[in-house]
């Protein structure tokens, strides 16, 4: 009897298409150009996406009647830098170094910026504390679809993700004591100098405490098992200077021999001034969305088109909306902006899917459209990237989040 | 801030470019001429500033003296048209509610970076008119974003008044109503005065037209019977058209249907108080209504009204609804296309919101490639009142052109050169602003500091 | 009406029914509170507490019979207010305050009490103010105009945005967290209790992610008690109802979010035990019984809403073996209304709480209503 039963369930078909229910994550979806993300274009491919996993992937086929049809497809993109959260009440203000906490109680799934973001193309988002301190505590990997419940949302990384600023951001609100205190922003750091020291000291500290649990504080531990390769650490730095000061700590640690950062830059827009600070260290850069007039936040320039010189250079970049949801700023067109930018095709789709994927550690499930992965895929108007053609229908984990029909 | 150090070294460049050649001809790989099919290996001859010829190199013959751009690698098209635009200003509003006999031409800051930057995203005309924080405002005209004067710039004057049914921040759309109302009310009054005092025989007003300098010269010491489609003043034409106040007569030109008018709507109920005074005051047909993004939900109204309209930069609106909380994500121009309204794009020359973005972003949303380039060339240049002579190469158009390093409307295209009236006014291997913002250059002798131009793209 | 009117009159004049002295009440209907109506029934009242209801029942013929022609239920349970705090509620200089008790902010004898007490309401829960504390305090049932009936029985506590600070730790959702692990695990005081068993929570949270996060914290710590301030609470009702915990919905402003009353629907046909809160003197005390009619437009059924009002309240107080429905043995907290006590329309013609007469209507003259 159960194998009768078995037999049924593999046997029934794909649910009839067309059908209203959004929690559908099983169809047939055909399009002119799968861009696969592992350096195929294959032509007129009919994906068979079955629980949410892409099943199959056949090309040369014509369209099923009730496939979903697109001109192209690519795998979902994701979003190494997006700000969905409580604001202000994503970090602990009331100290600076905070490596035990975490954004996910200021996780908000009901936040209407959740759908814009899946709307947008964006299948995965890494959310993270808001810089306002130094070290600002775990960051945290999530569908940008499904139910509105964490578990069902969240996406386990190999390993966690930790998440601290350089900059002025860190300090800003702050102010030497003057009178009587009278809130948490009476305290260090106030300067850029102030933030460099925060961070050495707390891993100084964690390093020579070593597990006395007379000396040890809370973070302290995970900030050791950082240096230990066992926690991603990814520092927003806008300019120069602070992108250096990153790299610099990292190669303190490795030189006292605490241990090897795993360093992922965000924000960096001034990574290319220079590249051979990232090279030497083979770290990777979370891009902020391309500005207009070059300025970016932190006084930090962004050359556009030397963002291309650093892709030549085997540079691992990522590019991000920092959240934005509005028309222009979205994950899609920053795509677009990186290809004006003189990024070729293929290095501005992995930018968005498999460099972030292997930023996570999630490179055999997301990222790619091949059998097996995550059926988050991206439904296009025409050739991704292009001023001309959008985002037409996006798939999370099969579940339907932008219909293109 | 504008930086003068910055600017100098490029003005000096740009002048340079600028050859005062009589005949010049451009070979372009592709020619998009928006008056037909693309030309293949084209040949564009401009003489006196004006198209003598166009078509493929087989078909037309460059003149042995005309001096030739040879851009067979690049695609040229016609320069984009701006239908309505306060930059390029030193200061787009007075402080002065009711001014229709202001003129823009006081106003317009040639070295300003706007014009600069109209070239870099391929934008050749551009009918600047005042700021919308007014009732009435002054009387805008149409140029070309080079020239070291505004008479080197100018394209055609007197483009049309603008009018605002939009309150000013602090002010009721009540009291913006009733301001432009009192305005036509104030413009009756005063020919009902005019008239009443002919026929008494009080010669004050001649007087004080004599007293003012102003012209009773031939057509001004002539009176007029009053043509409008609204209301009119009977005996307006015992009364010379030089004897009415100056500060008057551009309205009384805005209801005689003889100037255009445009007229800025912040929301969709401003929609309804402009077509009301447009009607009330017969100057209906020579409207053109500039949109804010929310205002798409008049398109009926619209629709219905025949008027044309510009469309605010914002091509995507998201609106939430307020029942159920769910956004929905509004395309403006796709809502005026599916009512046959007449629509131009406009722009504000950054990467994501320039001219050609526009037009690229209609076609993503699902326009037709002919329709989406009509929307920013040959629409804004018939609304101007210039259709043949930019928005479209073809023989007897302005010499304007612009030539791109390949698809215009694609992502990695850029402008290489502009000519406007047959000179080559930019080339982007010369330009050091651009150099300098998307190679991190920096200029010699420049700015030592990038912040400086920031506040300008 | 008359004969009411003039026997309550001369029992406040010798200063109400004294220890030992009963008395009986017989209305045309009687809502004794699981839902059944008594056609007139009596209710026999002796020491402040019912002793018999029914439509038989007996009792001496010197214990003297108040004619009510009009309905009787229970006093009415208001789950959440600040009646006559004032600014004793709030205290902001520590994020933990476990240890205040509202009990010493109670004032018995300030006008927001009386006007509670005239309005049918017979027990309140104050709550402490909003202080930026992640625990407030610790709310105390009450009797407006007369007695403490419980305190030390609940623990506000907040996961919401107000739990938290701009000028002091904790500022962050994380922080506020970290500060009620940290006081579990250690367990003293109130969170011992609450630990045990003994104490419940008033839990404090908004949106819908902060609704979602506090009841995964209940479930953590298998705690009890009710939600406040979760106006979208409904959408999660299954989630609510998998808690075990009851919900304060309300109050319902006229012309508020129609999706807040919508929420309060659904939690109760879910099976979430649900009262209403009240908030004065922010609020008028109308705006209980308003609530409640506004929330039967909705869709909430009218035993329903009776019980929200009544026993559910109660039972989410932490009194429902005291207060809440006319039955033996309960305490003497009665209304006499004019029609169905939750008809907006009816009034509360003679409030008595502990079998004693706290409140009295003036005779209405008919003039004076048109």
């Amino acid at each position: 009897m159960l194998s009768l039963l078995l037999t049924a369930a593999t046997l029934a078909p794909i649910p009839a298409l067309g059908a209203e229910d959004t929690t559908q994550t099983s169809w047939n979806i055909h399009a002119e150009r799968v861009y696969t993300g592992t350096g195929e274009v294959l032509k007129n491919a009919l994906i068979a996406v079955e629980d949410g996993k892409i099943a199959s992937i056949r090309p040369g086929r014509s369209a099923p009647e009730g496939a979903i049809q697109a001109k192209a497809i690519t795998a979902g993109m994701i979003d190494l830098s997006v700000r969905v959260h409580g604001g202000f009440r994503s970090v602990e203000q009331a100290r600076e170094i905070q490596p035990h906490l975490s954004v996910e109680p200021a996780i908000d799934l009901y936040d209407p910026a959740w759908k814009r973001l899946a709307a947008s193309g964006i299948t995965t988002a890494l959310l993270s504390p808001m810089d306002r301190n130094v070290i600002g505590g775990h960051a945290v990997v999530l569908k940008t679809a499904g139910p509105e419940e964490l578990a069902a949302r969240k996406v386990t990384t190999p390993r966690p993700i930790l998440r601290g600023a350089i900059g002025s951001e860190p300090s800003s609100g702050n102010h030497p004591a003057f009178g009587t205190p009278t809130d948490f922003y009476s305290r260090r750091p106030t300067t850029r100098m102030g933030v460099e020291w925060e961070w050495r000291k707390a891993f100084f500290d964690a390093v020579n405490a070593g597990g006395d649990e007379s000396r040890d504080f809370p973070g302290a531990e995970e900030l050791r098992s950082c240096l230990r390769g066992e926690r991603l650490l990814i520092i927003q730095a806008w300019a120069t200077q602070d992108i250096r000061t990153a790299i610099y700590l990292k190669e303190e640690m490795a030189r006292e021999g605490f241990g090897n950062l795993d360093l992922v830059i965000d924000a960096a827009a001034e990574a290319w001034r220079e590249p051979d600070f990232l090279t030497r260290n083979k770290t990777t850069i979370i891009l902020p969305p391309f500005p207009a007039g070059g300025r970016t936040t932190d006084g930090a320039f962004l050359a556009w088109n030397r963002t291309a010189e650093l892709a030549g250079m085997g540079v691992r970049m990522c590019l991000s909306s920092h959240g934005a949801s509005n028309a222009t700023e979205k994950l899609e067109r920053q795509g677009a902006y990186a290809r004006r930018a003189g990024l070729t095709f293929d290095q501005t789709l992995a930018a968005v899917t498999t460099n972030p994927a292997a930023v996570l550690g999630l490179s055999d499930q997301l990222g790619t459209v091949e059998v097996g992965r995550d059926a988050d895929l991206v439904l296009w108007s025409g050739t991704p990237f292009e001023a001309s053609s959008r985002v037409v229908g996006v798939l999370v984990a099969g579940e339907l989040a932008r219909d293109p029909r | 801030m504008k930086t003068p150090l910055l600017l100098l070294p490029l003005l000096a460049v740009t002048v340079g470019l600028a050859e005062a050649d009589d005949k010049y001809a451009i070979k372009a790989g592709t020619v998009l001429t928006m008056a037909g099919d693309p030309i293949t290996n084209g040949v564009i001859v401009i003489e006196g500033g004006r198209i003598t010829a166009i078509g493929s190199a087989d078909e037309v013959k460059i003149p042995w003296d005309a001096a030739v751009l040879d851009a067979s690698d690049l695609t040229a098209a016609p320069g984009f048209v701006e239908a309505y635009t306060s930059s390029g200003m030193d200061r787009p509003n007075e402080n002065v509610e009711l001014a229709p006999y202001l003129n823009i031409r006081d106003s317009i800051d040639p070295v300003s970076f706007y014009f600069e930057d109209s070239l870099r995203a391929g934008v050749t005309t551009l009918n600047v008119q005042q700021g919308a924080a007014c009732v009435i405002g002054g009387m805008g005209m149409v140029v070309q974003p080079f020239g070291l004067t505004v008479e080197e710039m100018l394209v055609r004057p007197n483009s049309g008044l603008i009018m605002s049914a939009a309150p000013k921040s602090g002010k009721s759309r009540a009291t913006q109503a009733q301001a432009l109302r009192e305005a036509f009310g104030d413009l009756r009054r005063h020919l009902e005065q005019l008239v009443q005092e002919k026929r008494d025989g009080n010669d004050r007003a001649r007087r004080e037209a004599l007293y003012q300098g102003r012209d009773l010269s031939g057509e001004r010491g002539l009176g007029r019977a009053m043509v409008s489609d609204a209301w009119t003043v009977e005996g307006l034409e015992l009364v010379p058209r030089g004897e009415i106040d100056e500060k008057m007569e551009p309205l009384l030109d805005v209801v005689e249907g003889t100037t255009d008018v445009y007229f800025y709507c912040g929301s969709p109920v401003d929609v309804h108080q402009a077509l009301a005074i447009a009607r009330d005051n017969g100057f209906l047909a020579s409207t053109t209504l500039v949109l804010d993004a929310s205002c798409w939900k008049a398109a009926d109204l619209i629709k219905e009204a025949g008027v044309q309209v510009v469309l605010d930069p914002a091509l995507t609106r998201t609106e939430r609804d307020p029942r159920t909380g769910e956004e929905d994500e509004v395309f403006i121009p796709g809502v005026f296309a599916e009512k046959g309204i007449t629509f131009a794009l406009s722009s504000r020359n950054t990467t994501n919101e320039s001219m050609w973005f526009q037009v690229a972003t209609c076609i993503a949303n699902g326009m037709s490639v002919e329709d989406a380039w009509a929307a920013a060339t040959t629409s804004p240049a018939a609304m101007l009142g210039l259709d043949g002579r930019v928005g479209s190469l073809r023989k007897g158009a302005d010499g304007d052109v612009v030539l791109y390093s390949g698809d215009p409307l694609s992502i990695s295209s850029h402008v290489e050169f502009v000519v406007l009236d047959g000179k080559l006014v930019y080339d982007r291997s010369k330009d050091i602003r651009t150099k300098h913002l998307l190679e991190g250059i920096q200029p010699e002798g420049g700015s030592a500091d990038e912040a400086s131009d920031e506040g300008d793209k | 009406m008359l004969a009411t009117t003039t026997l309550a009159l001369a029992a406040l004049l010798c200063g109400g029914p004294s220890a030992g002295d009963s008395f009986a009440l017989r209305a045309t209907r009687v809502h004794v509170g699981d839902g059944t109506v008594l056609e007139n029934a009596i209710v026999l009242v002796k020491d402040g507490k019912i002793v018999d209801v029914g439509q038989g029942v007996a009792f001496d013929k010197d214990v003297p019979l108040i004619e009510h022609d009009g309905d009787l239920s229970a006093g009415l349970v208001a789950l959440r207010d600040y009646a006559g705090i004032g600014a004793e509620g709030a205290d902001s200089t520590r994020a933990v305050m476990d240890a205040a008790d509202l009990r010493y902010a109670f004032d018995s004898d300030h006008p927001d009490m009386a006007r509670l007490a005239e309005s049918g309401i017979t027990t309140v829960v104050l709550a402490p103010g909003s202080g930026s504390n992640v625990v407030a305090g610790m709310p105390v049932v009450v009797k407006p105009t007369v007695r403490v009936l419980r305190a030390k029985g609940s623990l506000h506590v907040d996961l919401s945005a107000s739990g938290t600070s701009f000028n002091r730790y904790p500022s962050s959702y994380a922080g506020v967290l970290e500060v009620l692990e940290e006081r579990f695990a250690a367990g003293e005081g109130a969170f011992g209790e609450l630990k045990a068993g003994r104490m419940t929570v008033m839990l404090e949270a908004e949106s819908r992610a902060e609704t979602s996060r506090a009841l995964d914290f209940a479930s953590r710590h298998k705690l009890r008690g009710y939600l406040v301030d979760s106006q979208r609470a409904g959408e999660l009702a299954a989630k609510v109802k998998a808690s075990g915990l009851g919900v304060a919905v309300g109050p319902f402003a006229i012309g508020g979010d129609r999706k807040e009353v919508e929420s309060a629907v659904s939690l109760a046909k879910a099976g979430v035990p649900i009262g209403f809160a009240l908030d004065t003197p922010t609020n008028a005390p109308a705006m209980l019984r308003l609530s409640a009619a506004t929330a039967m437009r909705a869709g909430l059924d009218r035993d329903a809403a009776f019980k929200a009002l009544t026993s559910g309240a109660a039972a989410l107080a932490g009194v429902g073996d005291k207060v809440g429905a006319v039955r033996a043995g309960m305490e003497a907290d009665l209304v006499l209304w004019t029609g169905d006590p939750v008809d907006p329309t009816s009034r509360a013609v003679a409030v008595y709480i502990d079998g004693d007469l706290v409140h009295e209507a003036p005779e209405t003259d008919e003039e004076d209503e048109d």
